[in-house]
């Protein structure tokens, strides 16, 4: 008598064997002890395993866990508005770092302004102003102030890069 | 947790919301490490691999297909990462020291303590298998994978699992002939 080969009789332990394939071996299983005890020694091994019990964990895995994912990105339209904004304060800054080397005469830039409208051609809007450009009164600002402005502006490119760093974590996108 | 509910946490996870990833660690995070713990047979080292296998899964959820089940691709995932840990050796468990602490530590009922002593010596039979065989082990008869499907998940052949199952089954079935007598 020919035995029922591993391949089929896992299969037939596993329930994939077709009708007529699960048939015949029935049929041999129930003349043949020696298969019978083969079959059997799976199914205890099938009966075992499913007894095993699940153990509990001894911990939360979630803190571990979120504590090792990846640094969160910033989400492009945020890199944007920080790109920005660092921007202007850079600006900012060197113009203040400009207007040291170069102090502020902001009625000769009034007056340069004034004559470039005259330029464009606009004098409804100009003309008024330039009757009286040159009577302005002369504005001085004096070292202390510029240095509260260099200072001022300082802190504003500060907080913008600052903004920057510290609000990197949102809104993220995957890694 | 309902399928819906799942599928919405899949969904914003892979989105990048971490919240609804812990609660998804939260809701697999005991079957994630018992499959781990199976496989290596030590509780720090499934600690370990489970949250290895959470990690991973961050990595590629955005691939998921969310209209699956979370938990047999969690399984899958977490089987992978642990025959990673095998072959690179990293567990430096023994298996004298990998079996649970028993819960009680007053002896219970005879019962009680011959069923504990009986898991162990089934966990002990997984985990003197090669690892290859624990690997088709889990995902037949814990996962209750189909032949394919366990191919898929593993990367192999189906011939090659077909005959990895069939062999540790029959050395399971060695190692634990005499069990009825525990």
């Amino acid at each position: 008598m020919q035995h029922i080969n591993e391949e089929l009789l896992n299969e037939y332990l596993d329930d994939l064997l077709d009708a007529p394939a699960r048939a015949a071996a029935d049929e041999h299983l129930a003349a043949c002890a020696s298969c019978r005890r083969a079959l059997a020694d799976l199914e205890t091994v099938t009966s075992l395993l499913a007894s095993l019990p699940d153990e509990p964990l001894t911990r939360d895995l979630t803190p571990s866990v979120l504590a090792g994912l990846p640094q969160p990105r910033l989400a492009l339209g945020w890199k944007l508005v920080f790109a920005v904004e660092a921007g202007i304060g850079l600006g900012m800054g060197m113009l203040v770092l400009a207007n040291l080397k170069f102090p502020l005469q902001p009625q000769a830039w009034l007056a340069h302004a004034f004559t470039t409208l005259s330029h464009l051609k606009i004098p409804s809007l100009a003309a008024p102003l330039l009757a009286n450009h040159y009577s302005f009164p002369a504005i001085e600002i004096p070292a202390a102030p510029a240095n509260l402005v260099f200072l001022a502006l300082s802190a504003l490119l500060l907080w913008g890069v600052g903004n920057a760093v510290l609000l990197r974590g949102r809104p993220e996108v995957r890694e | 947790m309902s399928s819906t509910h799942e599928r919405g946490l899949a969904l914003r996870a892979a989105a990048g919301d971490r919240e609804a990833f812990a609660e998804i660690i939260r809701a697999h995070q005991r079957a994630v490490f018992n499959v781990a713990y199976r496989l290596l047979g030590n509780m720090r080292d499934a600690e370990d691999a489970a949250q290895d296998a959470f990690l991973r899964a961050w990595q590629f959820l955005d691939k998921f297909d969310v209209d699956r089940p979370l938990a047999p691709w969690l399984k899958q995932v977490t089987v992978n990462v642990c025959l990673n840990r095998i072959q690179a050796d990293k567990p430096a468990s023994s298996l004298d020291d990998g079996l649970p602490p028993p819960k009680d530590p007053h002896p219970g009922p005879e019962a009680q303590t011959a069923k504990r002593l009986r898991d162990e010596r089934i966990r002990r039979a997984i985990l003197s298998l090669p690892p290859r065989y624990r690997a088709v082990i889990e995902l037949r008869h814990f996962e209750e994978l189909r032949y394919e499907e366990i191919a898929q998940a593993l990367n192999r052949p189906l011939s090659d699992v077909k005959s990895n199952l069939f062999r540790a089954r029959k050395l399971l079935a060695e190692h634990l002939k005499d069990i009825g007598d525990w």
